[in-house]
Parts: C-alpha cells; structure tokens; sequence
C-alpha cells in the first residue's frame, strides 16, 4: 500500500475578488523510501499542495480531494487531535526560510524539544541528549554549546540545519522539504543533500523535495512531477525526464538551463505564468507554448498515458517531435 | 579583447569591529588583496561561498566605500585617496544592480520616476527630454511604453529585475556590477534576464563584473573567473580554464558541489566538512586549511600567495610547489 495518495486534490482561495485556484487537480502517489522532486516555477502550487497535505493551510482555503490519505488514514475527514499526533511525528516538513520559520523568542534547544516533549517519552535528559545528537548529525560544530543559542546568533545555513534537525527529530515517515537549500551555499548544500538521502537510506523515509533547483532534481529524485500554474504537467522517472521530457514546458524549462546551453543566447520562454484573471480556456501553457494550435488556445488538454510521462498535453512530445501536431509534427 | 576600464591592485577593505568597552577593536578583514582588470565587453564572474567577500568587492568597485590599501583605477583615474569631485565624475561610470529585485526598488515611485532619477540628480537635462530617454531605455530592455505609469508590485520578479538593469544603464555607465543579479529568480526567468544582459553588453561596451554562488550561471555568462574564500582570492583566471582544470582544492570542492543536470558530467563529490571560519579571527597559514582534504605540514604555518601556474593564479602550497607536498596525490585526493 503506498504510503501518501492523493487523487485530484484542488485547493481553492478565497480572495476579494473571487476564488483563486492555487492548486488543480493533482494526483500524486509515494511509497515508502521514495524520493519525489516537485518541480515548478514560484506560483505553480508546489509548496501549497503539500501544505494541504499538512493541513496547514489557512482558514481561506477550500481543500477538496477525491483522496488524500497517508499510510491507509484519511487526511481529509481526520479530527484535529489526530492530526496533531501525525504532523511532526510522522509527517515532517522543512520550510523555505529557516530564519523566518524559527521562532526568534525561544532557544533552538527550546524549540528542539518541543516536537520530542510532544511525541515522545523522553524525559528531560533523554531529550537532550537526543538534541545534541541530531544537531551532530545535521554537522552543527560543538552542538553543547548552541542549545542555548537564539535563531538571530546562528547563520541561515545553521538555521536552516536545525529546521533539518527538528524535522527529523522524531524519525518520520515521509519528510516535506520545501527548498530546503536555497538559502544555502553549493558546500553546504551538498552537504544537506547528502544527510537528507542518508535519513531515506537509512530509515527507509519518503521523500518529497520542492525545488526549482534542476540540479538538485537530477541528482537526489527517484521520480520528478512537474507542476505549472497549479496542475501537475508531467511526471517521470528522473533519468527518463532529463532525457526525453514529454510536455512541451518540461522541455523549455530544461532547455532554458545554462548548464544545457550551447549558445550564448539561452532558449527562454517568453512570458509569465499565468495570474488569477488571465489564465486561458485551453492548455495553460498555450500562451508561452511555442508549438500551441488552435486546439490548445481553446481546448483542455487530455492526460497521456504513463509510456509519455502522463503529460498534459494535446500533443505531447517524443524524442523532440511533437506526436500528432499539425504542423511541427513527426 | 577590450579595452581596460578598470584595474584593481591589491585592494583591501578592513573593518574594526567592537568587542565591547575597554577591549581593543578586532579587525575584520573582508577583502584582503584582490587585484584583477574589468574589460569593455568582457565579464568577469566573482564566485566564492557567502561571506567571503564578494559583496564587499561590489561595495568598493561602485565607490559606495573607499578601500583600506590598494589601488583602485577607473578609467585611468585613481579613486583611492581622489578627492569628492573626482569621485562624483566617476560614480555614474559604474552601476550596480542588486540581487532582489523585491527590495531595490522604491515601492512609491513609478517606474518612470526611478529611470528618471539618476539622470535628475546627475545631470541637467529638461523633463520633457528625462521621459524620452526613460522611455528609450524602456524600450531597449524590453519594458512596454504604459509601464512607464505603473508602479513596482505591479510586475513579477523578472520584469522588476529588468527596471534594475534600466536604471543602472540610465547614465551610460562603463562597468556594471551585477550582484547576484539572477538567483532570486526562476529558471525560465533567469534566461530571460541572462539574454538581455548578454545583448545589452554588446549594445553599450560594458564590462561587467559579475557576483554570483551559482556556477552553471557563471560558466554560461562568465568569460575569466576569480575563485574567493575568506576576502582572499585563490584562484583567477579564464574561465574554460578553471572549469576544464580547477588546480586550487576549494575550486575543485565548489565544482564538484555544483550539482549538474547531466549524468555524463557527474563526478565524485568532494564534500568539505565544516563551515567558512570567522573572518575575525582566520586560520593561521593558509585559511582553506582546516577544511582542505589536501593539507599538509607547511599549510598551517604560511599564507600561500596568489602565484602563476599555467593559464591560471592559484593560491595553494599544493599547486605551486608539489614536491614540497610530498608523495601526495592531489589529483587522487580530490
């Protein structure tokens, strides 16, 4: 049984001028010990499908899923005393701004033990000692001495560490991490990168790392779901993608990387991700799609089977050639 | 290759920082004896991990702070130690555009108004003729006539990043330093704003120099490269050469951190253990010390200077005297 399904999750927000939908129609499945990249420009609802999952969003949201269960639990139904006892426990998150997410009045060896005091039965030395382990672990220097420290004495790299330490604290399931390493330098983050797929390896832990980071993508994900303006356009095994992406956004997107450059003008894709009053009938890619029809401008695409990376698209792309376009086709 | 705009010689920037009442002041050194030459129509990419330096560097070639030692010439002019006129002469020679977009721009002024305010204070020029060049500079990065009226929220992190660059070249500079000007925005953005930048290069002569951590960005925009840790640079020179053969153990360590999208290039990581150390109180002998996998005993005791081998300057015992390293492998041990 996998560990966290979601079937055709869709949150809305209620803003003064109408529902926004942050996020469409996701599906996402994880097993145990998987690494899943979700990837996406800022505004494509990376960061918001999975805090639903959390249950953290505010009151503004209107969640609906045909699914949303972890390990066999309904998250959709469940009563939030429950919920408490999985979020921090089971299911972890690491947050994008780890100087904005630590709370800046308490010790970090405050905030360390608040997650084990909570979920574990440790007493007071146990989770000290547990503390300083796993700041060990996450290459804090002299973890002794930083207990007593406050979030503004310790770099973002160090913060960024301990939200890492707290998340991993009570040796969850399935992990959230939210750009864990955007704050970071390439040292570092290597570093962070390695410990995170230690924890999967180790403790057979599910993964899921939002980024928009392709470097990160290709060298730590098993599997990669692209997501643009809310729904999820494409998602494959992590070498097939880099190799032979499906969705004509996937492969702009890669296309657009410097590393893949072989001019000094980058292929770009022009224009923006759509906003709440200019997203189109059709494909919302169709605006900034270079090989967009007719169909696309006024047509939703259909989901392609799983063979072409169950892209959303009217013609999908194999080997570079796009199956079924009128024109550019093979 | 270009002419030189700009040529800096050991420059050095100390800061005294307080460690309380009646303790002396200790000496933060930020940039300890960088020297390099800015080109027209070259760049030259400063890369190095946070707080090594490389926004300090920004600080001292825009002027905004004067160096502690060295030299610093403009145009053939001497800034350190010239006089305010001389200063103001040159102030619009060099531009800067910063890494956030969200937070360089005054939120209160119309796009119109932040193009128009350098050419404001700097020259004397009619309103009428402030709109039209405003406009021709909108113009020429991309901006469409009616965000003339608008305001900065109203455009996404790209856009906004392309105001920056406007009002950076509203004053015919000679040298723009970019601050890490595409890391705070998304992949298909970023081409965007690196295209622009490689055309206005071409439009203006400008040298850029260019701050940044993200080494593909560099690799792709970059045409020589200085490599800094701790306020010191360890390793200059071009950039095919650095990428094809890094000599220094802290450049090989960053390439190899830099992860790549493509399998084929992946290498053996060389994860270096611990952090950057203080700047207040830096190793003794050569501050890459404690974290190089490639130490020996000479390291700790001297400071390694900034030495020719082959196409490129390296700062490293290791490189420039191997014999002295022993039987060491360095390029096993990376």
């Amino acid at each position: 049984m996998a560990l966290l399904e979601i079937e055709n999750l869709t949150v809305e927000f209620q803003t003064a001028h109408g529902r926004f939908r942050a996020v469409d129609n996701v599906s996402l499945g994880l097993d145990a010990g998987d690494v899943l990249a979700i990837v996406g420009e800022s505004g494509s609802g990376k960061s918001v499908a999975m805090l639903a999952v959390m249950g953290l969003l505010p009151w503004t949201a209107v969640v609906t899923a045909e699914r949303l269960q972890f390990d066999g639990r309904d998250l959709m139904s469940i009563e939030a005393g429950e919920r408490r006892k999985i979020i921090g426990k089971e299911i972890t998150m690491i947050f994008q701004e780890p100087m904005s997410s630590l709370n800046p009045c308490f010790t970090i060896g405050f905030q360390l033990a608040e997650a084990l005091k909570v979920h574990t039965d440790l007493n007071k030395a146990g989770r000290r000692a547990r503390i300083i382990e796993l700041l060990h672990q996450v290459g804090i220097p002299a973890p002794e001495g930083r207990l007593t420290s406050f979030p503004h004495q310790l770099s973002g790299g160090m913060c960024q560490r301990v939200m890492i330490a707290m998340a991993i604290s009570c040796s969850p399931t399935l992990l959230i991490a939210d750009e864990p390493t955007t704050a970071l330098d390439v040292t570092i983050q290597a570093q962070i990168l390695d410990l995170l797929l230690k924890l999967q390896q180790d403790q057979g832990m599910a993964l899921v790392l939002i980024t928009h980071d392709m470097g990160v993508v290709s060298e730590t994900a098993q599997r990669v779901s692209v997501q643009y303006a809310g729904q999820k356009v494409e998602e494959q095994p992590v070498d097939q993608l880099f190799a032979d992406p499906h969705h004509p956004y996937t492969a702009a997107l890669l296309a657009a990387l410097p590393e893949r450059a072989t001019d000094r003008h980058l292929p770009s894709i022009p224009g923006v991700v759509p906003g709440q009053f200019d997203r189109p009938p059709g494909c919302l890619f169709s605006p900034r799609c270079e090989l967009a029809t007719e169909l696309c401008h006024t047509t939703q695409p259909p989901r392609q089977p799983a063979a072409r990376g169950l892209a959303l698209c009217h013609y999908p792309l194999v080997d570079g050639h796009a199956v079924g376009h009128p024109g550019k086709g093979a | 290759m270009g002419k030189i705009v700009l040529e800096a010689e050991a420059l050095t920037r100390h800061y005294p920082i307080s460690l309380g009442p009646f303790r002396q002041p200790a000496i933060l050194k930020a940039l300890d004896g960088a020297s390099f030459t800015l080109r027209r129509r070259r760049t030259l990419a400063v890369v190095g991990e946070s707080g090594c330096g490389k926004s300090t560097l920004a600080r001292l070639v825009t002027m905004i702070e004067p160096p502690t030692s060295g030299s610093l010439r403009i145009q053939g002019t001497e800034i350190v130690g010239a006089d305010r006129q001389a200063l103001k002469n040159l102030r619009p020679k060099v531009q800067i555009v910063f890494q956030n977009p969200y937070g360089s721009l005054n939120p209160r002024q119309k796009v119109g108004a932040i193009l128009e305010e350098p050419i404001l204070v700097n020259r004397r020029v009619s309103a009428a003729e402030r709109r039209d060049q405003a406009e021709a500079m909108m113009d020429s990065v991309g901006l469409r006539p009616e965000h003339y009226e608008r305001y900065p929220h109203m455009f996404s992190g790209g856009q906004r990043q392309r105001i920056a660059i406007a009002r950076a070249l509203m004053l015919d500079p000679d040298i723009l330093v970019l601050d890490e000007p595409v890391s705070a925005l998304d992949v298909s953005i970023q081409a965007q704003v690196l295209n622009l930048l490689a055309d206005i290069q071409e439009k203006h002569d400008l040298a850029y120099l260019f701050i940044s951590h993200d080494l593909s960005v560099v690799r792709h925009i970059a045409d020589d490269m200085m490599v800094m840790y701790l306020g010191k640079p360890v390793e200059q020179g071009s950039r095919d050469e650095i990428f094809s053969n890094p000599r220094h153990p802290y450049t090989r360590a960053l390439l190899s951190a830099t992860p790549s999208v493509d399998p084929a290039k992946r290498h053996e990581r060389v994860v270096l253990k611990g952090e950057l150390p203080s700047p207040i109180n830096p190793p003794p002998g050569c501050a890459f010390e404690p974290r190089c996998p490639i130490a020996f005993d000479k390291c700790p005791r001297q400071t390694p200077r900034l030495q020719a081998d082959g196409a490129t300057m390296v700062a490293c015992f290791a490189v420039t005297d191997p014999h002295e390293a022993g039987t060491r492998n360095i390029k096993g041990a990376a």
